[in-house]
């Protein structure tokens, strides 16, 4: 089994780190999150992606505890939200879409707020040197909240996210608004606390920070459209991988049609230029070979045959189309 | 049981993370806490300086016909007749005097009646017409006490004019006592040697002389004895007129005597009695021209007694009032503040994420608000006490006992509004009512005495007003009379507290 379809195969309900089945919620006529059915595995990052108003928010807030659904069933780490205990809680880490903290104290003050509404011990400079650090704030803790940036205060927000060591992270939009070096640098954090054993629920509206993430699940209009790993998704958007051949001589409308009769190419292949064109194969690692071959049959020198990764704004877009919806 | 301690631990450090977090969100804004200390302190300030104690000096026109007969009187008696009343001249016509009033040069215009001495003749009151033009109720009702006192002090002077020529007229009489006294002893020794015809002669001279004083001395008595005031024991004048009553009768008793009695004893202790009566009718006389007409006519007068020492001075009455005020107003306001405030920037979500209660957030709240607002409260009484000179007369601890149950209280009534409040400028609104009603109804102008019972109900649903009431007991008055007072505010405290707290639980419940 190739890692992607192990990492598609969802976990059973009681190892995993969260769990619906047809949570659907409501605000009066509208729905906002429709019959959504997804696993959260334990030690993974879990990408939801989906344009602003898709019900990514509200999914997390259903989460977290905070809205109650309209139907349907969920639990988070084997309990309904709904009966969460303080020591849940405690275990729970949640990063707000917007900047929630208090503009007025500084740095280190917010932070030791926080640590204090999740019971951390007193003692607890070294933990917060820690997470500073690992946020890279460490030197602007004097600083007031209202006095950094957009990018320090969403990097505060995520310190203080971590700051009582959750096991399950619930992160709405963390790099929204921020530059794209300050939001890789993000994305690395996540990496590195999911080595740690945590797991991440990130929320997303930049379709392209789902190739960072282990399993994707892709929303839009409150629908979970469907819910694999980026390669999956790729190969779900165009049915198979897209591979790039590139000979020396022209590729003529014969060699295309020859190419289009080939059992493992799905679809029309299209020319990217004159000696370029582009299919969907069914799978790249081994079509690959063929091709050279089909090549070589017909006396083309072949410059270059590689499998292309379209960006994944492009893979939504295809997906979105799938499933008749308005993006 | 470790894990209950540990829990209650854990919930403590919950709870320090607002005290904390208050505090210094507070304290970062200098000017906030400089214009919470010192605004109300300037305020107080300002109102002790230029609260005006005296009354205001009325300035009045008089309007006397030229040809009125009590002209020059009138003119006597606008002047030294009461302190406030500044005349600024007499007229003789009263539109002109209306037209300086309606240009508000005036305050009041006096139109004295052109006869009164005819209508009193006639048995009619003399009225004097007081026209003003004043729209302020109090003002209006200053006019007409001065009025009033203004007409009884004429009166009063009118009466004592009478009595001074009342004693006047008994002093001619004096001669008339001694000769008829001179009578009576006379008529006495003629008795005693004897000598019936010359006691007689001298009994004739006794009671032409009782008669005549009857006349003149009785015309004047009986008149000022309806004018004084009566102590219950007889005015001077009536016991005057009951000596001579006595004398006269007396005097009648000897009409019997022919001259041809055998036995004279019986006489003679008749003349001798009334010798005796002579002499304390002389002394009366003396004593009645002696006592001043004023006296006369007004015996009595007033004078005030304050158990309450010292007195405060009129602006310090409204120190504790306004301090009850001020205090609740601050409580309102940072607890009306506080979650709305929350809400609006989102943290109420975190909040309702993380393991933190609503209890736990309103006891960390309240504790940081209460131990702020207290200690601006010790800054504030302090800068009252020895900045502005207040004489503080009761115990610092019923003061901070009452001052702390206000907090709690006014804490209670804030965090039930910004639960409330949809907005933060909605909070604010409904701070200003509560600090409006406050105003009106918890006894700071106004006496609670003079609002309707049922009004009473909002005065009694104030924190304010249980503060203000125990506040100028202990400040004004030295004591503590109303513990009971201190357990409702409590109680109303309590209240509110389980009330934040249920609506705080809805509000950070799962939706």
């Amino acid at each position: 089994m190739t890692p992607a379809a192990e990492m598609s195969t969802p976990p059973a309900r009681e190892e995993a780190a969260a769990w619906t089945r047809e949570l659907t919620r409501k605000f009066g006529e509208e729905t906002a999150v429709s019959n959504v059915s997804m696993t959260l595995p334990k030690g993974k990052i879990f990408g939801f992606i989906g344009p602003s108003g898709s019900g990514k928010t509200t999914t997390v807030r259903l989460l977290t505890g905070a809205l109650r659904p309209t139907s349907g069933e969920l639990e988070v780490m084997g309990v309904d939200p709904g009966r969460f205990r303080k020591r849940h809680r405690a275990d729970i880490g949640y990063m707000a879409q917007l900047f929630v903290l208090y503009p007025e104290l500084t740095v280190w003050e917010n932070l030791n707020f926080v640590s204090s509404l999740y019971g951390v011990p007193l003692r607890r400079n070294k933990r917060l040197h820690e997470v500073l650090d690992f946020v890279e704030m460490d030197t602007d803790r004097r600083k007031l909240a209202r006095e950094i940036s957009g990018g320090m205060q969403r990097r505060l927000s995520l310190a203080a996210t971590l700051v009582h060591k959750p096991q399950l992270l619930f992160l709405d939009e963390p790099t929204a608004g921020i530059d794209p070096v300050l939001r890789r640098k993000f994305w690395d954090h996540f990496h590195e606390l999911r080595d740690n054993g945590r797991t991440l629920f990130v929320t997303t509206q930049y379709v392209s920070e789902a190739t960072y993430c282990d399993l994707v699940g892709v929303l839009a209009e409150g629908r979970l459209l469907m819910v694999d790993t980026p390669e999956g998704l790729r190969h779900r958007a165009y049915g198979g991988d897209i591979v790039d051949l590139v000979t020396k001589e022209p590729l003529g409308i014969r060699y295309v049609r020859q190419l289009r009769e080939l059992p493992f190419v799905q679809g029309r292949p299209r020319h990217v230029a004159e000696n370029h064109v582009r299919l969907v194969v069914s799978e790249a690692a081994t079509d690959v070979t063929e091709l050279v071959d089909w090549a070589r049959a017909q006396d083309l020198e072949v410059e270059s045959v590689e499998e292309y990764q379209p960006p994944f704004d492009d893979v939504f877009v295809e997906l979105v189309k799938e499933n008749n919806i308005d993006a | 049981m470790r894990s209950r301690i540990r829990s209650i631990w854990y919930s403590i450090i919950r709870i320090s993370a607002f005290l904390r977090k208050e505090i210094v969100e507070i304290l970062r804004q200098p000017r906030l806490v400089l214009t919470l200390i010192l605004g109300p302190f300037l305020i107080l300030l300002l109102f002790g300086i230029g609260y005006r104690v005296e009354a205001t000096p009325v300035r009045t026109i008089f309007v006397v016909d030229p040809q009125s007969p009590v002209r020059d009187v009138m003119t006597e008696y606008t002047e030294g007749i009461n302190p406030l009343l500044e005349t600024v001249t007499i007229s003789d016509s009263l539109a002109e005097a209306q037209a300086e009033l309606r240009q508000g040069n005036v305050d009041l215009v006096v139109a004295v009646p052109a006869d009164p001495i005819a209508q009193i003749s006639n048995s009619e009151q003399a009225v004097f017409d007081l026209y003003h033009r004043e729209i302020d109720p109090y003002q209006i009702s200053y006019i007409e006490a001065f009025a009033r006192i203004y007409t009884d002090e004429v009166n009063r002077r009118v009466l004592a004019n009478v009595a001074a020529q009342g004693q006047e007229e008994t002093a001619g009489t004096q001669e008339i006592v001694a000769e008829t006294r001179n009578s009576a002893t006379q008529m006495r020794e003629a008795l005693e040697a004897g000598q019936a015809t010359q006691a007689m002669q001298h009994r004739n001279n006794l009671v032409r002389g009782a008669g005549l004083l009857a006349a003149t001395v009785g015309a004047s008595t009986n008149l000022m004895a309806g004018l004084e005031q009566d102590d219950g024991n007889g005015s001077n004048a009536a016991v005057i007129a009951e000596r001579l009553e006595q004398i006269q009768s007396d005097v009648n008793a000897l009409g019997s005597f022919s001259g041809n009695e055998e036995d004279l004893s019986e006489e003679i202790e008749q003349t001798r009695r009334i010798e005796e009566e002579f002499a304390e009718l002389e002394e009366l006389l003396e004593n009645y021209r002696s006592i001043s007409p004023g006296v006369l006519v007004s015996p009595f007068r007033s004078e005030l007694m304050n158990i309450s020492q010292p007195e405060p001075a009129l602006a310090d009455f409204y120190v504790p009032s306004a301090l009850a005020l001020l205090i609740q107003h601050l409580a309102v306001t940072f607890a009306a503040l506080s979650i709305v405030r929350e809400r609006g920037s989102g943290t109420v979500e975190l909040f309702r994420v993380s393991p933190i209660s609503a209890f736990e957030t309103l006891l960390g709240k309240y504790l940081s608000y209460f131990i702020f607002s207290l200690l601006l409260a010790a800054v504030l009484s302090a800068l009252i006490r020895w900045g502005l000179q207040f004489p503080m007369l009761g115990s610092w601890e019923n003061l901070a006992a009452i001052i702390s149950a206000l907090i709690f209280a006014g804490l209670g009534l804030g965090f039930v509004i910004s639960i409330i409040a949809q907005t933060t400028s909605q909070a604010v609104q409904y701070s200003m009512i509560i600090l409006l009603a406050s105003i009106f109804f918890s006894g700071l102008f106004l006496g609670l005495e003079l609002l309707r019972p049922a009004v009473q109900i909002v005065s009694w649903m104030l924190p304010a007003t249980y503060a203000t009431q125990m506040l100028q007991d202990v400040m004004l008055r030295g004591s503590f009379t109303r513990p009971d007072l201190l357990l409702a505010l409590s109680a109303i405290g309590v209240a509110l507290f389980f009330l934040a707290w249920a609506l705080l639980q809805r509000t950070m419940a799962r939706r």
